[in-house]
């Protein structure tokens, strides 16, 4: 294969699309091709420098969240006045439970769990499928972000559960809110936890615990003073709910 | 402190009916925010944008029993606002606006501005047609075929459109002082 057929194919190889024989052509011919080789780099590391720049810059979607959820629940009450008695009676408890908590706060939380949610699909998409050796973020935004955002000196010994080693860290994106991303191994086992900054944390304490968060994964997350923040990791193999509420209590 | 436990019981959602409540909120709802960056790239405003993604989550809501489990659910979220916008776009015969914010950052001063706002920048000064084929792909991570998907032009089209995509960012880049540091 020459470099122009080559050239042709890096977009597929860059996403990861090119199989069979076509990449193994491609593998080759990058091996013995320094030119090939420097150009599929260059594209990997522009194609980083902009899902950077652009996810840094990412909007607030969480009040389009709300109005999703908002809606879901009325089409879905006006779909469920067709079902059987038995389900009405649920239905009735659900709706003064809903009218107790109040229907704006009942949203928030809705709000919450999609975050949780997130939290869970970053991990699974970033840690498990994709397993990215590097980043997006440079070393010098993260350690920007982590002097300006969050005041302990300590907080990486802090926040490291029992038994695990930090591994990496880096800014993401959940819901248009910008959470500093960290990983702990604890040999084969993947933790995340994802903080927001102090100065975007709400001051109500609270939390949330998803047993099923999708992917085989579980997630908890936790609202304090000065720090709100999910902890995602395997079902079951990692106490989530612990370390959430350790983390709570801390700050 | 409690910590109350939310768990998912297949058979109780009250807000869906058929159950797929739990599925939908795993894998379609957290890619709300890719959305709306992709909105925002079509609508160029904010409040536009947003109902454009509002749309999208509740089209793909009612029909996600036709979604086909263990494909990418982004790609199908993707199509379906691409055609949404594209019925819109047909119904109002307007172009899409670019911006204040965008204007606001193309005047920045360039010592004043991080390293990320200039590559914004970059982009900011592609065509839609560069813009679009970058984000999907390598903002939003879709693949070649569902970039392909998404605009509905064939593979080909899309893999030299991003070739040139990137040539076109790189070029804009490389004027400015910070690429020499990144060695792009």
């Amino acid at each position: 294969m020459n470099c122009e057929s080559v050239q042709d194919l890096l977009p597929l190889y860059l996403s990861g699309e090119l199989t069979g024989e076509g990449l193994a052509a491609v593998q080759h011919h990058i091996k013995a091709c320094e030119a090939c080789a420097q150009s599929l780099s260059a594209d990997r590391q522009l194609d980083d420098v902009l899902r950077t720049a652009m996810l840094e810059h990412s909007p607030d979607v969480s009040a389009v969240l709300q109005r999703v959820h908002g809606k879901m629940a009325t089409s879905g009450w006006k779909r469920m006045l067709h079902v059987r008695s038995l389900r009405l009676a649920a239905l009735a408890a659900m709706v003064v439970l809903v009218a107790v908590l109040g229907v704006s706060s009942f949203r928030a939380r809705q709000v919450q769990r999609t975050t949780a949610m997130a939290a869970a699909n970053d991990h699974y998409s970033d840690l498990v499928l994709l397993r990215h050796p590097d980043w997006a973020y440079q070393p010098d935004d993260v350690a920007r972000f982590m002097l300006e955002e969050f005041s302990r000196q300590d907080l990486l010994a802090v926040i490291t559960p029992q038994g695990a080693v930090f591994e990496k860290v880096r800014l993401c994106n959940l819901g248009g809110t910008q959470y500093a991303h960290f990983v702990f191994r604890t040999g084969a086992t993947e933790t995340s936890i994802f903080l927001i900054p102090n100065g975007q944390a709400g001051n109500k304490r609270e939390s949330i615990h998803l047993a099923d968060a999708g992917h085989g994964l579980e997630a908890s997350g936790f609202s304090s003073e000065h720090l709100s923040g999910v902890v995602v990791g395997d079902k079951g193999q990692v106490q989530t709910q612990e370390i959430a509420k350790r983390l709570g209590g801390m700050f | 402190m409690e910590l109350d436990d939310v768990k998912f019981v297949r058979g109780t959602s009250l807000t869906m009916p058929k159950d797929w409540t739990f599925e939908f909120e795993t894998v379609a709802l957290p890619h709300a925010g890719g959305l709306l960056r992709y909105a925002l790239h079509l609508e160029g405003e904010k409040a536009r944008a947003e109902d454009l993604v509002q749309d999208t989550l509740l089209s793909a809501w009612r029909h996600f029993h036709q979604f086909e489990q263990g494909t990418n659910c982004k790609a199908w979220l993707f199509r379906i606002l691409k055609n949404l916008h594209s019925r819109q776009m047909r119904r109002m015969s307007r172009k899409p606006e670019v911006s204040l914010e965008q204007d606001e950052f193309r005047l920045a001063a360039p010592e004043r501005i991080s390293a990320n706002q200039q590559v914004r920048d970059a982009f900011a000064r592609l065509t839609p047609e560069h813009q679009e084929v970058l984000q999907l792909a390598a903002v939003e991570g879709l693949g070649i075929r569902e970039v392909a998907d998404v605009l509905q032009v064939p593979q080909g089209t899309v893999m030299s459109r991003l070739s040139r995509a990137r040539a076109s960012l790189r070029s804009v880049l490389q004027t400015r002082a910070f690429v020499r540091k990144e060695g792009l």
